[in-house]
């Protein structure tokens, strides 16, 4: 298993990689995680906060990865492993800046009124991370997991929420995007 | 809201790819965590590292103190046994005791650790096996002694063994003698006591007389 070159890497799923890293802590196997999951993960804590703090938390969830990958049980995803400590991370330190309250608000405050329009793939991306910011906390976390590939049970175990309020802030989160985007999504 | 179409997954999909592409992770952190994730693949000992080395050592060391003081058991190779052919005797057996599988190098803690052995072996085969008894003629060679049992079997004692052995006081350190011999079932001697009985031995293949004939009492 030591042997297999760096090349094969590449080739490796994160969970492989992870059952790798977690047997010898060589860092090729952590590079390979970092390579797979380091982007998703860093672009998903930036929607929530912003560059300063989304560098510390990725570097702490990453630290936290090589301390305790040990702790790592082999029939859990590693990816939702990896989001579960950075989201906690996140929310830690948003609550230690006094953040948190600002930026949840109940489910239903998310009502724009429908834009309608046809716009172009530039404006569109533009209007999606529009709409995608003035999305509430929870509910972007929630969308963005599911775009990040999570089922909704996954999604569940990283926020530590029941299946149904997943369901519902998904639910609300798309007829946000839906109204901003335009009805021609449909 | 009804769920999501195919189409709208996929256009969702699509924006927020375009969005990550437009926001890596930064390649300093990268760098940055691969660093020292090196530095602790290669840091020699972080407080688990210690633990298991420790754990180790105990265990180990554990391990030969148990070793070194584990009684041997009656099959074990400390009481050997070597049987050759013989065309006067049936069988032919040479008992002797090994080295003592010791880093002792001082002749006094080597007999010491020699007897330890011996008594724990002894105690073993007294404690867990059928001993029974055989009246044998000991004739001794020098420091060698030798048993016989008519033409049946030959026993031949190193000296280490006899001077191990329990010997009873009327065992004449010189000549032949009739004794009675105390052995394990698997073989081993385990006393030697002089005896008024005798041996009588058929007649042998060679037409010799029996033991009984050839010596006083």
């Amino acid at each position: 298993m030591l042997s297999i070159p760096l090349s094969w890497a590449g080739t490796l799923c994160p969970d492989q990689l992870m059952q790798h890293y977690q047997k010898t802590g060589a860092s090729k196997w952590l590079d390979g995680l970092i390579q797979h999951c380091g982007d998703d993960l860093y672009h998903f804590i930036l929607r929530q906060s912003d560059p300063a703090l989304a560098q510390d938390i990725c570097q702490q969830t990453w630290l936290k990865v090589m301390e305790k990958r040990h702790s790592f049980r082999a029939d859990s995803r590693f990816k939702t492993w990896l989001f579960s400590i950075a989201r906690n991370a996140l929310l830690d330190e948003l609550k230690r800046q006094q953040r948190w309250q600002s930026l949840i608000c109940p489910d239903e405050l998310a009502h724009p009124e429908s834009q309608g329009l046809a716009v172009c793939p530039v404006a569109r991306q533009q209007r999606f991370e529009q709409a995608l910011r003035l999305l509430p906390f929870l509910q972007r976390e929630a969308l963005m997991l599911q775009l990040e590939g999570f089922s909704v049970g996954q999604i569940s175990s990283i926020t530590n929420e029941l299946d149904e309020t997943v369901k519902s802030r998904l639910r609300y989160a798309r007829r946000f995007l839906q109204a901003r985007l335009g009805e021609q999504n449909e | 809201m009804n769920k999501p179409t195919s189409s709208e997954r996929d256009e969702l999909q699509s924006l927020y790819q375009q969005a990550k592409q437009k926001h890596r992770m930064p390649a300093a952190l990268k760098r940055q965590l691969l660093a020292e994730c090196e530095a602790r693949d290669k840091r020699p000992a972080s407080w688990r590292s210690w633990w298991q080395l420790s754990q180790l050592v105990v265990g180990c060391a554990a391990m030969l103190l148990l070793l070194s003081w584990m009684p041997w058991s009656p099959t074990s190779d400390f009481y050997q046994i070597e049987v050759a052919a013989s065309s006067d005797y049936r069988q032919v057996q040479y008992h002797r005791l090994a080295e003592p599988r010791s880093v002792l190098t001082q002749q006094a803690a080597r007999e010491d650790r020699l007897q330890q052995l011996w008594q724990r072996q002894q105690e073993q085969l007294q404690r867990g096996q059928a001993i029974h008894t055989r009246t044998a003629l000991l004739q001794q060679h020098e420091s060698n002694w030798q048993l016989t049992m008519c033409d049946e079997l030959q026993l031949n004692l190193s000296k280490e063994l006899v001077a191990q052995l329990q010997l009873g006081q009327s065992i004449q350190p010189y000549g032949s003698q009739w004794v009675e011999l105390e052995l394990a079932a698997t073989g081993q001697v385990l006393a030697i006591r002089a005896t008024e009985q005798v041996l009588h031995c058929p007649q042998n293949k060679a037409g010799r007389a029996s033991f009984g004939s050839g010596l006083a009492g």
